[in-house]
């Protein structure tokens, strides 16, 4: 069983929670002047991590809030979190 | 040694101590042809179908550990083709028909049983979408087709549908087979090596030696060997493989589970779908029940994957067939899947001249031979097949997506 340390609510069972994708992964910053490929590969392409990555997770059926927290991909271990964000 | 019947008689009155062993354990030589990367059944099959076909037998197989020890050893061994979109319905129907014969070709039974499958239908949505599969699996030759709910019951008796969501009917898919998905790394492992390609397990690939004119070789943990053709047939590692030949490819690695409960005697025949439930499950020749569902909500390396899948999945199966509920869990697995955005399967040329790609197959072992055959005539002829032109990794840049959503990947 996998769990969680959601920032609002503490230790919570990873059911609860939805994965947001990599944090990384920026949009980027002038749509228009990105090439095709450059587009296609940010909205197919991942980082893929293997290893440790900070990764954005909303804790859904609880107190349904963002936030960006480090896990490592080989072992689905939770590391600290990086930072808490608002809905809003 | 051939594989018959004569044979096995003959080795009888020697106490069978004249069989040798089904492959050659090659050591690496300086230079081949072609370097496939992945020792499963995909990797295998293309260094195979090489041999056979176009003639190219200086040809090694890596495998970082043991043979068939990956995604080959961890599926559920269905091999189906009730897919939605065209390209991918003729895809897959053109995979279950390779698989027919290939125990004959690879003189290895892999023990295909053309068992048939049952999807069982509980809403009207379920019913317009089986329709539509039914229809376009139609033009390529495929044969689905509604059954009532009587015909259902009679199939699967066990159902108990009292409680909640009364089932409307189900699909029969007559052609719908299942193989011993070792057998299929074996065979082709033996075939191959008869054939002379070199079949070297242990060797790690970690780097893709690159030249102005595209692949020049690789390093692995056994040394360098001299190439200008790598085919890539990885699983779980594709982002990795990749990247060390300057190929960005579109895919995450996602776990994707099945268990088996204890043996017990039979009780179905046909791999059964819960169609609304996203569930299915077979009964093997031993009698174990293998149950399945989708890929994790994440994902990971870790070959675990989450324990709501598991606890989804047995919530789902016991809704319709209460009589399951007293079974335990034998064991529970997870293989890590490449995926891509639309769900399907990547077999193309890329933009490092020399690497070609078979991955993403999400759920791939029952395109095994297909893919594998496709992959082969790709490296050698250096252009894909119509049939696989759609799957080429420049659909990404084209926006000819096919995203379908009948595969176990499916999110």
């Amino acid at each position: 069983m996998m769990y969680i340390p959601c920032p609002h609510c503490g230790f919570r069972n990873a059911d609860e929670f939805i994965y947001g994708g990599d944090s990384d992964k920026r949009r980027p910053e002038n749509p228009e002047e990105v090439s095709d490929a450059g587009w296609s590969e940010y909205i197919y392409s991942v980082p893929n991590v293997k290893g440790v990555a900070k990764e954005y997770w909303r804790h859904k059926r609880g107190c349904n809030r963002w936030f960006v927290i480090q896990r490592d991909s080989r072992t689905d271990k939770m590391r600290p979190l990086v930072r808490k964000l608002t809905n809003d | 040694m051939k594989y018959s019947g004569f044979n096995l008689a003959l080795q009888s009155l020697f106490k069978h101590r004249g069989w040798q062993p089904a492959w050659r354990a090659a050591e690496p030589r300086k230079a081949y042809d072609v370097v496939i990367i992945g020792g499963g059944g995909h990797g295998l099959g293309a260094a195979f179908y090489l041999a056979k076909y176009h003639g190219i037998s200086r040809v090694a197989v890596l495998e970082k550990s043991w043979l068939g020890g990956g995604n080959t050893a961890r599926n559920t061994m269905t091999i189906r083709d009730n897919f939605i979109y065209p390209d991918s319905a003729r895809f897959h129907r053109e995979a279950l028909k390779a698989w027919r014969g290939l125990s004959a070709d690879v003189n290895f039974n892999v023990m295909l049983s053309e068992r048939g499958m049952t999807t069982i239908l509980m809403s009207d949505r379920d019913l317009s979408d089986a329709r539509r599969m039914i229809n376009t699996t139609a033009m390529f030759g495929a044969e689905h087709r509604i059954i009532g709910v009587d015909e259902l019951r009679r199939r699967l008796p066990l159902i108990d549908d009292s409680e909640r969501f009364p089932v409307v009917g189900g699909v029969d898919h007559p052609e719908v087979t299942v193989a011993r998905h070792d057998a299929v790394a074996w065979g082709y492992a033996r075939a191959a090596s008869r054939l002379g390609v070199d079949i070297i397990e242990n060797c790690e690939v970690t780097d893709i030696v690159l030249d102005a004119n595209g692949v020049a070789g690789v390093e692995t943990s056994r040394g360098r060997i001299e190439t200008r053709k790598v085919g890539m047939a990885v699983s779980g590692h594709g982002t990795q493989v990749a990247a060390m030949a300057d190929v960005t490819l579109p895919v995450e690695t996602v776990p994707l589970q099945a268990f088996v409960s204890t043996p017990i005697k039979p009780v179905i025949d046909n791999v059964v779908v819960i169609r609304s439930l996203n569930t299915y499950f077979l009964q093997t020749d031993k009698g174990e029940l293998v149950m399945g569902s989708v890929a994790n909500p994440y994902p990971s390396f870790s070959q675990q994957g989450s324990s709501a899948i598991p606890e989804r999945t047995l919530a789902s199966i016991l809704q319709l067939f209460p009589a399951f509920e007293r079974l335990k869990f034998m064991r529970q697995w997870a293989g890590i899947l490449d995926l891509t955005y639309d769900n399907s399967p990547i077999i193309s040329k890329t933009s490092t001249p020399g690497f070609y790609v078979d991955v993403a197959g999400s759920g791939g072992f029952k395109t095994t031979p297909f893919a594998a055959k496709m992959h082969a005539d790709l490296i050698a002829n250096d252009r894909p097949d119509p049939l696989i032109e759609p799957f080429s990794l420049d659909r990404f840049d084209t926006g000819r997506l096919i995203l379908e959503r009948a595969s176990y990947g499916n999110r």
